[in-house]
């Protein structure tokens, strides 16, 4: 059964148009990628289903509900959580505070101590999240969503700007909850890290949803591979 | 953290009990203008509610002050009611006003917010002179009763007037702390943070917001019914965006906002220092802004910031410790 199901959603910003009659299915317990170049629309999509932007046109059903989208609040008592492409804690206050605020506004039952232990962050609570390494930052911002115990995570990004050995980290901490019956919803530039995860990818261009499938299947796509992928490879076999 | 909690808990207590012993020596003198620092501290520690914890500057806080004193004088003198029931009448009428205002002012942010609360204090200050039934106008409300003797008080109304206000503000102090340590006070530092933020957490920022505006004013509303029983008298200048509106401002920045504690300190200093340099009572005015400007340039974090910069002078601790403590009084 799907979790969450995307209905020919189009968002216009004046003359430009962002996402076209896009419809899709997120699965539930699976973790669904979107990939796609700058500017397909991934992360309009994202700030759609998690109530930061109204769409054009087009509507949303999640965990059994219509009438989609819903106002972020209100998305996220439903359980549709998000991060932020750019690292977005409360850069004055400390670790321990961040994560007090997660547990306060989520329904409170999150368990505080698996978080902590999950992304490492026991080392760092007291101190103020403007004074942690980047990494750590990341991983605080991932600390916060999952404090709220969602049961869609959308992720823009979450490894950009990441060490390869601080992505693996990452990896392990989606698998991690994903393995406690999240579904993620990821949207990553990064595309090994994605294939790795992912078990369905949804590929974007210009706003339209080109593909969908398994990530083998979007590799071996023609089409998938001359919107997207076959760019970047036809240049460098031209080099 | 720690080193946060130590100050807010026990610098409160030592006031307090410096406050109390110093009741049996002092003169009437000392003990008014120690009754106006402490009531000034109880609005101060309410300000800060609003102004350290959620960030948005109001500079309406005087006009509810204002509420809460006329109505205090107006049940009491005119209705006969009971000192205590009045001061619980009046910090509800302050909330409820107050909630009214939030619902107004935070449909804005940032400067507009501050003007739109300079604009309401102005209008509330044009209230209390129109409204002459209510408020006695221009000229005043006078002969409102004084507060009810406390047991062993009976004949020394100057020392009552000081028990009743350090009562009031440690009930103040104390319920601010559990308001900061509630659910909505973690709310409210996550809307100052960053209010996207608290958005995609499912924060009710509106709610958040409105809960410490109406907090804030209903203790500003109690401290106002303290005021007018110890002054018998109170005129509109009372309670003027110049006077009282923009006074809480100073005592807060001064103080270190956001530490709840600092503000004390805020108020304390600005109201004693005028006093205790008599001999310049005509260079009081300048002496304000002068400090003002000195604690903007050179302790932004006011009072409270330099208290803890001191004492990180002193043999080192925990480098988490004291960075948390460094932040939080920042903000």
């Amino acid at each position: 059964m799907s979790l969450l199901s995307i209905r020919g959603i189009t968002q216009r910003f004046g003359g430009v148009t962002a996402l076209t009659d896009v419809s899709l299915d997120v699965e539930e317990g699976t973790i669904h990628g979107l990939i796609g170049p700058n500017g397909a629309g991934k992360t309009t999509l994202i700030n759609i289903v998690s109530g930061l932007v109204r769409p054009t046109e087009g509507t949303l059903s999640f965990n059994g509900r219509e009438n989609g989208p819903w106002p972020m609040a209100h998305a996220v008592t439903l359980g549709i959580v998000r991060t932020y492409q750019q690292t977005r804690v409360f850069m004055g206050l400390t670790a321990r505070e961040n994560l007090r605020i997660a547990h306060v506004a989520g329904a409170g039952d999150a368990n505080a101590e698996d978080l902590i232990d999950a992304l490492d962050l026991g080392s760092s609570l007291d101190r103020v999240a403007g004074e942690l390494p980047y990494a750590t930052l990341r991983r605080l911002s991932l600390a916060l969503a999952l404090g709220l115990r969602p049961k869609l995570l959308l992720l823009d990004e979450p490894a950009v700007g990441l060490a390869p050995d601080e992505i693996a980290r990452m990896a392990e901490v989606i698998r991690h909850f994903h393995g406690q019956g999240l579904t993620v919803f990821l949207v990553e530039h990064n595309m090994r890290f994605l294939m790795e995860l992912a078990s369905r990818v949804s590929v974007f261009d210009r706003g339209r949803l080109l593909f969908e499938g398994t990530p083998e299947a979007a590799q071996g796509n023609p089409e998938v591979i001359e919107a997207y992928l076959g760019r970047g490879l036809k240049k460098h076999a031209g080099n | 953290m720690r080193r946060e909690a130590i100050m807010r808990w026990l610098l409160p207590v030592i006031i307090l009990v410096i406050a109390l012993a110093a009741v049996p020596f002092a003169n009437d003198y000392i003990l008014y203008v120690l009754t106006i620092a402490v009531l000034m501290s109880t609005l101060a520690v309410s300000y800060d509610v609003l102004l350290g914890l959620t960030g948005y500057l109001s500079l309406a806080h005087g006009f509810l002050y204002g509420v809460g004193a006329y109505t205090a004088a107006y049940l009491t003198t005119n209705s006969g009611w009971n000192f205590w029931l009045a001061m619980l009448a009046a910090a509800l009428m302050s909330a409820l006003i107050g909630a009214i205002v939030a619902l107004v002012a935070f449909r804005t942010k940032g400067i507009y917010f501050a003007v739109l609360t300079l604009g309401i204090g102005l209008v509330g200050f044009q209230f209390f002179l129109v409204l002459e039934p209510l408020t006695g106008g221009v000229g005043g409300f006078v002969g409102i009763p004084g507060i009810p003797s406390l047991p062993g008080l009976a004949d020394d109304p100057s020392r009552n007037n000081l028990v009743v206000a350090i009562v009031l503000l440690a009930v103040t102090y104390f319920a601010a702390l559990v308001f900061l340590r509630s659910s909505i006070g973690a709310a409210c530092l996550a809307v100052r943070e960053d209010v996207t933020l608290a958005q995609s957490l499912g924060i009710r920022v509106g709610t958040a917001r409105l809960a410490a505006f109406t907090f804030s004013s209903a203790f500003a509303g109690a401290a106002g019914a303290v005021f007018a029983a110890i002054s018998n008298f109170v005129g509109p200048d009372d309670f003027s965006v110049m006077a009282t509106g923009f006074q809480v401002v100073v005592f807060v920045v001064i103080g270190g906002m956001g530490t709840l504690w600092g503000p004390i300190l805020g108020a304390f200093l600005v109201v004693c220092l005028p006093e205790v340099l008599r001999g310049a009572a005509t260079y009081s005015v300048a002496i304000y802004g002068i400090l003002l400007l000195f604690f903007i340039l050179f302790a932004p974090k006011g009072i409270a910031g330099a208290v803890l910069a001191l004492r990180r002078l002193l043999p080192a601790r925990p480098a988490s410790v004291t960075q948390t403590a460094r932040h939080s009084e920042a903000r």
